[in-house]
């Protein structure tokens, strides 16, 4: 009778064992403390002007070399070409390098895409008639890292174009 | 007694619990994920959108079939937009789908700037023809013969319908496209190639993609009496040069060539006339010779339209599916299901050489040695309107070899 209770807390014990390996994945290791900001932090969404303003985001704290990814949120209600509802969209990336430190700007495809949400003729030509900025407002953007799986969020500030 | 009685009751019904989720688990469809990073509403939607539809096409008839060994494939299509950042974005945001194999980013610049994660997810990646994953060989793979190689090849067709015209000494070739990567990318090999061959280039000229009009680019390669121009970028960019060299008078004397992404038939309706006569060097069948392909139904079958206004681009999407297919059936005879992964699947690629698709494009060239997705061009002349073939199979050169990267 002992040894059928001694297999029986055996079994216990293993099911219980293979159950916490499991669940391992559910308590990974901590990540590291991460830092981002932007420049500048206030962006007129006036066209075409807004191509000659660089945008800019760096950041400390990131694995070496690790690809670090900048995605803006959506509000809800705002819709985004290519984007579905509730998805964020990418605007910037860059590396960071051995120290852990990245830059990374708004690249004029993203200026146009993104904020702008413009459409593109059959020449393949941005369509100006077609330009369709992001509503003004403070935006939330998601910094993360590919590698470490970091991440830190910000915010950037769009503003109407200001009328002269 | 009664105490040991309820220890083995509670054992077996959390023993049967665990047994019921864990086969729970187990039953579900077996499937893979394969992702595409397009361009579905931007710059080169003309080329991405139909590319995907055979993709996604050719998965659906796959699946409806029973899948490879009953293992379905999942099409993930991700509009980036052509946009370097999204693509990045996406790709991050989809890396982690379950059984994750092959990730297709469609356009030059987002599969370099992705191909660093791809290869720590230890994926395979496609690209469309950049020579430097040739180079550099790793789990990149490239579409057909890199783009080097075909313009190493449209060199050869040069230099030959040069001496059928009597002339003597060699000739002179202008080239001009988009001022990206993908438009920079054919002369690294391909310029050393034209200097080994004894050709002379004229200062290559770069636009930026979305130009309004091509005159002063084309004026200078005229200027730089040029006998041959070869035209870069998605159509319709290589419609519109054309056209406005047209408009210049200058083909008259000079003759023009496309890349892989040249008109289609679609496009060559509607500039008949500015397109006649042009060449295109293509890796894939193009016009009729696609139209008529048994495998071209699955366009009508799939509700896409009538089969005369299907974009020859839908048969490369195919060829994506079929090599995906294919890589596939490998992997699980190799590794199974359980084991499935992107490296199982980096294995079986490499082991798809001299693998045929049904005549859409030449044999598949992936080998533990080679990334270029076949080693063979057609050319294809645009007459009356409409594309037809020119030219069998030809072997490109190695033009990827003669450039340091």
């Amino acid at each position: 009778m002992n040894s059928l209770r001694k297999i029986l807390i055996l079994l216990m014990i293993g099911t219980i064992a293979f159950s916490w390996v499991a669940c391992k994945t559910l308590f990974p290791p901590p990540k590291p403390k991460v830092t981002a900001s932007v420049t500048p932090e206030k962006v007129e969404l006036k066209f075409p002007d807004i191509m000659r303003v660089p945008i800019v985001f760096t950041g400390t704290g990131w694995s070496p070399k690790e690809m670090v990814v900048v995605d803006l949120v959506l509000p809800p209600g705002v819709e985004m070409k290519g984007a579905k509802p509730g998805e964020d969209v990418g605007i910037a990336f860059g590396q960071a390098n051995e120290a852990g430190s990245f830059k990374a700007e708004v690249p004029v495809t993203a200026k146009l895409n993104t904020l702008f949400r413009v459409g593109w003729t059959p020449i393949m030509a941005p369509d100006p008639k077609t330009l369709n900025p992001i509503p003004p407002g403070v935006y939330k953007i998601k910094v993360s890292g590919a590698d470490s799986g970091a991440m830190t969020t910000i915010t950037l500030e769009f503003v109407a174009p200001v009328k002269k | 007694m009664m105490k040991m009685k309820r220890w083995l009751y509670g054992v077996v019904i959390f023993t049967f619990l665990f047994g019921i989720g864990v086969l729970k688990s187990g039953a579900a469809e077996k499937y893979v994920t394969y992702l595409s990073l397009a361009d579905y509403t931007a710059a080169i939607a003309g080329l991405n959108v139909p590319g995907d539809m055979g993709t996604e096409d050719y998965f659906k008839d796959l699946n409806a079939r029973g899948g490879v060994d009953g293992v379905k494939v999942k099409f993930i299509g991700v509009d980036t937009r052509y946009d370097v950042a999204r693509g990045v974005s996406a790709y991050k945001r989809y890396r982690a789908e379950p059984k994750l194999l092959v990730v297709n980013a469609i356009g030059t610049p987002i599969g370099k700037a992705i191909a660093p994660l791809a290869t720590k997810d230890k994926l395979v990646q496609l690209v469309p023809g950049d020579g430097e994953f040739q180079a550099h060989l790793g789990r990149v793979f490239i579409w057909g013969p890199a783009y080097q190689d075909s313009f190493a090849a449209t060199i050869d067709w040069i230099i030959s319908d040069w001496r059928k015209k009597g002339k003597t000494g060699m000739p002179k070739i202008g080239y001009i496209s988009w001022d990206n990567p993908y438009g920079k990318e054919f002369l690294r090999g391909g310029k050393e190639y034209a200097e080994k061959m004894g050709v002379t280039l004229a200062p290559p000229e770069f636009f930026p993609p979305g130009s309004l009009d091509h005159t002063v680019y084309l004026s200078r390669l005229a200027k730089a009496e040029v006998n041959y121009i070869f035209v870069g970028g998605v159509d319709p960019t290589p419609t519109n040069v054309i056209r406005d060299a047209h408009k210049l008078g200058l083909k008259k004397n000079i003759q023009f060539f496309c890349d892989y992404w040249g008109p289609t038939s679609l496009g060559t309706r509607l500039h008949p006339e500015a397109l006649e006569g042009a060449i295109i060097v293509s890796y894939y069948i193009r016009g009729d010779d696609a139209r008529k392909h048994p495998l071209s139904n699955l366009w009508v079958k799939y509700g896409r339209g009538k089969l005369e206004d299907m974009n020859e681009v839908y048969t490369i999407g195919m060829v994506w599916a079929m090599t995906f297919e294919a890589g596939l059936r490998i992997a699980l005879k190799d590794v199974g299901y359980k084991k499935l992964n992107g490296e199982a699947m980096f294995q079986a690629y490499q082991k798809l050489t001299g693998m045929q698709r049904a005549g859409l494009q030449g044999p598949c060239a992936y080998s533990p040695t080679s990334r270029r997705g076949s080693l063979e061009v057609r050319f294809y002349q645009v007459k009356a309107g409409k594309v037809v073939s020119a030219s069998d199979w030809i072997k490109t050169p190695d033009a990827v070899s003669l450039h340091k990267f």
